[in-house]
């Protein structure tokens, strides 16, 4: 045909042709990722993009459509975007919070739910791979597994209705209405299941209830001795203040230990998987009528985390029949976490102990067929994970399963030789009835019903405190913790014997508990659960010895407290810390050779209250000075964490107290100089290191502890742009109440007076209600959260849409 | 005459495109561009930047208008991840994004048109 055409016309078909393919290179090319660029034409499209995802008010429809359910529900929505949801039909109650928690927070509660499964990659492509593999290698799937199939019937059902109200919300979805990050990242929200809320949930659990030291144990154990490792890591490093304090007062018989225990000796040199950090903790309080201005009990609450965008928490109001209940959400959870009902309040912290223990397993060769059991050879269970890679080969990680556990560490991870792997053993591994206990005490009336609900608490274990109109106060250390021997689950355990497992547990009824105390209030903040009369062995990571003294202080002086008095605790930021190691360190200066700027921080450090406050200058010279004379004394940990044999870095309460009490420990001594160094050598060369970098810090401006420490909060994929900077802000994480540092703090804090005339609440969390940073809600609450003003939190009786308050009023019926 | 003609693509593709986009997905502008590049004749270039002006005006007032809305709320947030200085250099990307796309699709349409309907003028 070609030949028939003039050379002109030829020409001009040519250049068509040319152009189709260039205009069709180009729409391809801006419709598809590459690398860490969005699909530019896709995602800048005013009309569908990003730009549509930019609101300038509450984008939510005045009614919606869900097939199934059974009546009407009234969402209310207040000037805080916390939407209160009335229904008539339990069930629908549990349907229209997973429809709420989707229209909020659904990118957050898949990306969560996909993390805990160790499915990033998918999303993310290799760079998560190996996060992925850890996250099914260490039981995380095995636990959601087990948490899932076993769940009571009700909860199961529950988690259905859940799914079926947040994939009412993703069916209705275009690529126009895809939260941002879907945008950003390119794809697309799968089918909610009632799976997931199960993975949620053990998600948090890892975080609370996973530490461990085992493997730094028997490292320092094998290297420097146990004589040592008592001294630098005792069991126990205060027992004043505990979160129950009744010494005597345990009125039961303690089970006895059926087997003995046998511990395999290091030192084991393995690159190990970071553990969750040691921050995450929290403070909760309550207050008795006695002690309360008003007369009513009191109860606060106040959960260090990771700072993160979106929020971890949501706020809401559930009401239908008997459930009348506000508080934060775990969204992809269909429940109030921690908050209050129309009669009890109640609120956590963890309550650390030692719940995975590490098992060292002896293959007979290196296909990890069978391994050496009471004898014998037995065969392992080979599970094959399938890990699916954006943009590449799915990887397939085959994990052996032993009766212990998961062989998290072998030959094909990070393993230590050809035949050996260490076995994960994790309380979360087990069945739990978790989410009972949440069904409970969300239409909980009163003391009784608090205790009732909690009996079906296991994981993962906290202090749950309790208050109720009615007057009582309570304090209640919850998990399933496992029956130890004396400093049983401190070192690696010899995986070889049966008898090494856990096999039984402490019985509830003698976890630590205690209602109405005579002092007049319960308190915890991760402290050693009980004092040293309590019967059982306890052990754990760490136990805080500074916050909890702290608290107890302030509240043992104060016989008649107001909110103000809550408001100001919570944002306490008194160090005993510093109250407890610069004496010594000033002390130390005394007859150096300073110069007059040196003399002139020496000066304000002795004058210094010790409070982290916004604007104190004092508590950054303090900060660095600490954490230089920290470095340089522990630098023998640093070293052989570089060589991958595990330590763990001792608490600050011990580093102190080894000061004071044990200056001739070799640890003071620097062994890259030929000289013998002391304490005092060492305090004053940090000294030196501080004023240095103090002087770094001039040249960019007056100093402040606010500036120095520059609190943000992330957003989940680390990406700067969508997270908050430069919060200006006291506190600091460690030993300070207000636990806030520079990426890790309360998550929220709530006080609630339980008036018996009706529940009165304050709050607020470092966030917004809306999990799209297009949204004004995405961070409304930060600026309260970080200068400490507490909104007051509506609690509705009814579906009252003239409240003066609310500002928006959603229905959900079923299709007709 | 062909300036007026120019602006009447303009004009035509951006109500075209905008109406498209309604319904269908992003690229449906190359269509809008495409059709009247076609339709109505002018020269490649002209064609061309008729194409990029008409999807690129239409983009720019859409993505401010979205902007001026809501406070720049999203938009710094994204020019920030792009490393953009601020919002409207953002407006501008996103014009001159469409506006290529725009302006390759008039361009292929009009030279289909020279092509399948030759005029004296060629």
């Amino acid at each position: 045909m070609l030949f028939l055409l003039s050379n002109k016309c030829r020409m001009k078909m040519v250049r068509f042709f040319i152009t189709l393919i260039i205009t069709i290179a180009i729409v391809i090319a801006l419709d598809v990722k590459i690398g860490p660029i969005p699909p530019l034409g896709k995602f800048l499209d005013p009309a569908s993009g990003f730009w549509a995802n930019a609101e300038s008010g509450i984008a939510l429809p005045k009614n919606f459509e869900i097939p199934g359910l059974s009546g009407k529900v009234k969402i209310l929505y207040d000037d805080m975007l916390v939407p209160h949801i009335f229904a008539d039909h339990e069930d629908d109650l549990f349907v229209a919070i997973g429809y709420v928690h989707a229209c909020h927070r659904l990118w957050q509660m898949e990306f969560q739910t996909h993390a805990a499964a160790g499915r990033l990659s998918e999303i993310v492509g290799e760079l998560t791979l190996d996060m992925d593999r850890w996250q099914r290698r260490k039981g995380m799937t095995f636990g959601a597994k087990n948490f899932i199939e076993n769940m009571d019937v009700r909860s199961r059902q529950l988690n259905e209705l859940y799914a079926l109200g947040v994939n009412a919300y993703i069916s209705r979805l275009s690529y126009k209405t895809y939260p941002f990050e879907y945008k950003l990242l390119d794809y697309r929200p799968e089918k909610w299941t009632s799976d997931k809320s199960g993975l949620l949930y053990k998600f948090m659990a890892d975080m609370l209830n996973s530490s461990e030291r085992d493997f730094e144990n028997t490292n320092f154990k094998s290297i420097y001795g146990k004589e040592l490792l008592d001294l630098i890591y005792p069991d126990v490093e205060n027992y004043k203040d505990a979160v129950v304090d009744q010494p005597n007062g345990w009125k039961f018989d303690p089970i006895v230990k059926h087997n003995k225990q046998k511990n395999i000796n290091g030192p084991v040199s393995l690159n190990l998987q970071p553990k969750p950090s040691p921050s995450n903790g929290s403070n909760n309080w309550a207050i008795a009528p006695t002690k309360s201005a008003t007369g009513n009990a009191l109860l606060c609450n106040d959960m260090h985390l990771k700072l993160y965008m979106p929020s971890l928490w949501f706020y809401n109001q559930l009401n239908c029949g008997d459930i009348n209940v506000f508080g934060h959400s775990l969204p992809g959870v269909p429940f109030v976490i921690t908050g209050f009902t129309d009669s009890i309040a109640w609120g956590m912290t963890n309550a650390q102990r030692d719940l995975v223990d590490w098992y060292k397993i002896e293959f007979k060769d290196e296909t990890r067929s069978s391994y050496l059991l009471n004898g014998e050879y037995v065969p392992t269970k080979k599970v094959v994970e399938e890990i699916k890679i954006r943009s590449q080969e799915t990887f397939y990680d085959t994990v052996v399963y032993t009766e212990f556990g998961p062989v998290s560490y072998d030959p094909t991870y990070r393993g230590e030789s050809q035949k050996a792997g260490y076995a994960r053993r994790w309380i979360d591994h087990d069945p739990s009835d978790a989410f009972k206990m949440f069904y409970g005490i969300n239409r909980a009336k009163g003391f009784d019903d608090y205790m009732e609900a909690l009996n079906y608490f296991t994981s993962p274990a906290q202090n749950v405190v309790f208050a109720s109109s009615k007057g009582d106060i309570a304090h209640r250390v919850q998990g399933k913790y496992p029956l130890n021997d004396y400093e049983e689950g401190k070192f690696l355990k010899d995986g070889t014997s049966s008898s090494n497992n856990w096999t039984q547990y402490i019985p509830n009824a003698h976890n630590p508990f205690w209602k109405n105390p005579e002092r007049g209030f319960v308190s915890s903040a991760n402290q050693h659960p009980a004092d040293s009369t309590y019967p059982y062995y306890v052990t754990s990571t760490k136990y805080e010895t500074y916050r909890n003294r702290r608290i107890n202080d302030v509240l043992r002086s104060d016989d008649s407290v107001t909110i103000d008095d809550l408001k100001n605790l919570h944002f306490d930021n008194y160090s005993l810390k510093a109250e407890e190691s610069l004496p010594l360190m000033l002390e130390c200066m005394k007859g150096a050779a300073l110069s007059a700027p040196e003399m002139n921080i020496l000066e304000k450090l002795a004058r210094w209250d010790r409070f982290y406050n916004k604007g104190s200058d004092a508590a950054v010279y303090y900060e660095i000075w600490y954490s230089r004379l920290y470095d340089g004394i522990w630098d023998e940990i640093r070293t052989s964490l570089e060589n991958d044999i595990a330590l763990r870095y001792p608490t600050d309460y011990s580093t102190i107290k080894l000061m004071k009490e044990h200056p001739e420990l070799d640890f003071f001594d620097d062994k890259l100089t030929d000289s013998t160094e002391t304490v005092r050598d060492l305090i004053l060369r940090a000294f030196k290191e501080m004023i240095g970098e103090v002087e770094m810090l001039r040249g960019r401006g007056d100093i402040s502890w606010a500036t120095y420490k520059d609190t943000y909060i992330g957003h989940q994929l680390r990406i700067g742009a969508l997270g908050d900077h430069n919060i200006l802000t006291g506190g600091n994480r460690g030993a300070v109440v207000n636990a806030t540092g520079a990426n890790h703090g309360p998550s929220q804090r709530i006080i609630v007076e339980l008036d018996p005339k009706g529940i009165k609440a304050w709050g607020h969390y470092p966030g917004g209600q809306s999990g799209n940073p297009g949204s004004k809600y995405y961070d409304h609450m930060v600026e309260a959260w970080a200068t400490g003003h507490y909104y007051e939190l509506l609690f509705l009786t009814g579906p009252d849409p003239s409240n003066p308050r609310i500002i928006f009023s959603q229905t959900l019926t079923s299709t007709r | 005459m062909n300036s007026f003609k120019v602006i009447l693509k303009i004009g035509f593709t951006a109500v075209l495109a905008f109406l498209l986009q309604t319904i269908f997905p992003w690229w449906s502008i190359v269509i809008a561009s495409f059709l009247i590049g076609f339709i109505i004749s002018t020269g490649g270039t002209s064609s061309f930047i008729a194409g990029f002006l008409g999807i690129g005006i239409l983009w720019f007032f859409m993505a401010a208008l979205t902007d001026i809305k809501t406070d720049s709320i999203l938009t710094s947030r994204v020019a920030e991840i792009f490393s953009l200085p601020n919002s409207w250099s953002l407006i501008l990307a996103t014009a001159c994004i469409g506006g290529v796309v725009g302006g390759f699709g008039a361009l292929t349409g009009s030279y289909l048109r020279s092509w399948i309907m030759p005029t004296n003028m060629d």
